[in-house]
């Protein structure tokens, strides 16, 4: 008998993939922890994180907002304002470093920069570009909403039991001279670009790893019961700054995010890596679950993600028992124009050619 | 001075003040249409009048018993409109912008507030019909739980002044505010204004029993609102 003999058909394409419809695929994830509706998640990361807080809502799971909206403000610009899109109001967090960066500030509030962005009258906030529609009236008042939101932040992570984030990029932008790290180029969603104190820098394997270790171990001193699901964003880059073509550019920083994800899971008990890259992503799924740009992925895509998520769940610790209603699951509900994704405005300061 | 008065549960108080006080202000005439909870949404305008829905029976019965018998509004027939309560939270809003944000995130948290509100809604059916003078009255603060502390109404008085001029300025409305003499501890009406208040009495059901919550107020209250409004109508005793 070799060690093939013992694997459970999943374990083979065949029986795992190929003898399958693509809807009919399961047993992608194994996970970890059992969620409980009580448990206190946040999650932050990329533009398809925002999908996880949102679903898991709807399914009566406590999604744990701890940066509340204005009371009266309607749903919409709750949106506009960077409210209810991930836990806090830290708006859209790429990169691992960018996490840490978020977990530095968190433990020391006194290293957050003074850095602002003037634009016209107001100003804005050089990391979070978009967070203000119309930018902040005064270098006061958005050095206040900054502390909040690290307030919030932090508050996020010690309230939590579990912290859900999608890793999303691997290509960042730095200031030269103080060494932080912008969510976007400076001069796309903001700011002015300056070759002299602004520099590119595309995260390697080891770099991306000790970005999100070091996020991690931050967030662990915050919150030392705190465990960890990662994911990768499916979506692609919208434009890369490498010479590379976007589409190799996308693999090469998806396939490290990937493997990072996958590296830290491996070796912890309380990280745990969720397949939604995968289940975009797999030629398996033939792409079904795309836009016809390729890189949005559809409210399908989503749902068969998030139902997979709760299936895999339902499927190792049985059906969890919900105490709030449960909302109707409207498919219509998840739409790609609801997502915010500061990275899109790539598209709108790149070559037009 | 004839007075259209639209409201939900909030205006049992003035409808209680004025029956039992009216007389100390022989010059206005106020007709009261009420219906309970956010029934008003039923409203509709067809031919220049406000009316109930064909299909809104509940609404179109309460509008008849709460005004005497008549289901439409023709504005020819008023001078002036109010519109009472139509809000939930303006005490919450209030406290809200207390919190650490943004002047534009407030301002559109105002904003939005009144705009996705029951008397937003009556306002611009309102308008649609008539450029007569329309205030609003928002539903109360609710009341307070703990002792009298703040007596400075500052913020409260702000807040209605910014809601005029961030919403109702562009309806050529005007939010009034409840008698300053109610509010207290910033943002509360003081306890004593809730107790015995009343159900709108819309004939259905047996009224003896007082409500007991902290957001309805009693004919006391109604007392002061009435005095307040004749003051700003000028048609005071």
């Amino acid at each position: 008998m070799n060690p093939y003999e013992k694997q459970p058909p999943k374990a083979f394409w065949k029986h795992g993939v190929a003898n399958n419809s693509l809807f009919d695929i399961s047993g992608l994830w194994n996970p970890k922890f059992r969620i409980m509706p009580k448990d206190n998640i946040s999650a932050y990361g990329s533009c398809f994180s925002q999908y996880f807080g949102k679903t898991l809502e709807e399914r009566g799971y406590s999604w744990l907002r701890t940066e509340a909206a204005p009371f009266g403000m309607n749903p919409k610009n709750q949106k506009l304002y960077g409210y209810n899109i991930f836990s806090s109001r830290t708006a859209n967090i790429y990169t691992s470093s960018l996490l840490r960066q978020w977990t530095d500030w968190a433990l020391n509030p006194s290293d957050i920069p003074d850095i602002v962005w003037k634009k016209g009258d107001h100003y804005i906030d050089p990391f979070r570009p978009k967070i203000e529609p119309n930018g902040f009236e005064s270098v006061a008042e958005l050095e206040n909403a900054r502390k909040v939101t690290c307030k919030s932040f932090k508050e996020s992570i010690s309230k939590a039991r579990y912290f859900i984030f999608t890793l999303g990029l691997t290509e960042r932008w730095l200031d030269k001279k103080h060494g932080f790290e912008y969510p976007m180029c400076p001069g796309t969603a903001g700011g002015k670009f300056s070759s002299e104190d602004h520099e590119f820098s595309n995260m390697d394997f080891g770099e991306t790893l000790k970005g999100l270790r070091l996020a991690i171990s931050n967030m662990r001193e915050i919150n030392p019961r705190l465990k960890f699901i990662l994911t990768v964003s499916p979506v692609p880059l919208t434009a890369t700054a490498t010479n590379q073509h976007v589409l190799v550019a996308t693999m090469h920083s998806k396939s490290l995010l990937r493997a990072v994800a996958g590296q830290l899971a491996l070796n912890n008990k309380n990280i745990d890596y969720f397949p939604s890259y995968e289940i975009i992503n797999s030629p398996a799924f033939r792409g079904t679950f795309f836009e016809p740009n390729l890189r949005s992925v559809n409210p399908y895509g989503v749902q068969f993600v998030m139902n997979s998520f709760f299936n895999a769940q339902e499927q190792k610790f049985g059906k969890a028992t919900i105490q709030k209603p449960e909302k109707q699951k409207v498919i219509s509900d998840i739409s790609n124009e609801d997502v915010i994704c500061e990275e899109e405005l790539l598209n709108a300061f790149g070559n037009q050619k | 001075m004839k007075i259209c008065l639209i409201g939900d549960s909030h205006s049992a108080a003035v409808k209680l003040a004025y029956e039992a006080t009216g007389y100390s202000y022989p010059s206005l005439k106020i007709r009261f249409f009420a219906a309970r909870g956010n029934g008003l949404y039923g409203l509709e305008v067809e031919d220049k009048i406000l009316r109930a829905e064909e299909t809104e029976l509940k609404l179109i019965k309460s509008m008849q018993f709460t005004s005497g018998g008549i289901s439409k509004i023709d504005p020819e027939d008023y001078d002036a409109f109010i519109c009472m309560g139509l809000s939930r939270g303006f005490g919450r809003l209030l406290k809200s912008v207390l919190g650490s944000y943004s002047r534009n995130a407030k301002n559109t948290a105002i904003r939005d507030f009144w705009r996705d509100s029951l008397g937003i809604s009556v306002l611009r059916k309102l308008r649609q019909i008539t450029s007569k003078p329309i205030y609003l009255g928002h539903a109360p603060l609710a009341a307070a739980t703990k002792r009298p502390g703040e007596k400075s109404t500052h913020l409260y008085e702000s807040m209605v002044k910014i809601s005029n001029e961030l919403v109702f300025k562009d309806f050529e409305a005007q939010l009034i505010a409840q008698p300053l003499k109610t509010v207290v501890n910033g943002l509360h009406t003081k306890d004593i204004y809730a107790q015995g208040a009343k159900r709108l009495d819309i004939g259905i059901d047996d009224l003896s029993e007082d409500l007991m919550d902290r957001v309805h107020m009693n004919q006391e209250f109604g007392e002061l609102w009435l005095s307040n409004i004749s003051n700003i109508l000028k048609v005071g005793p």
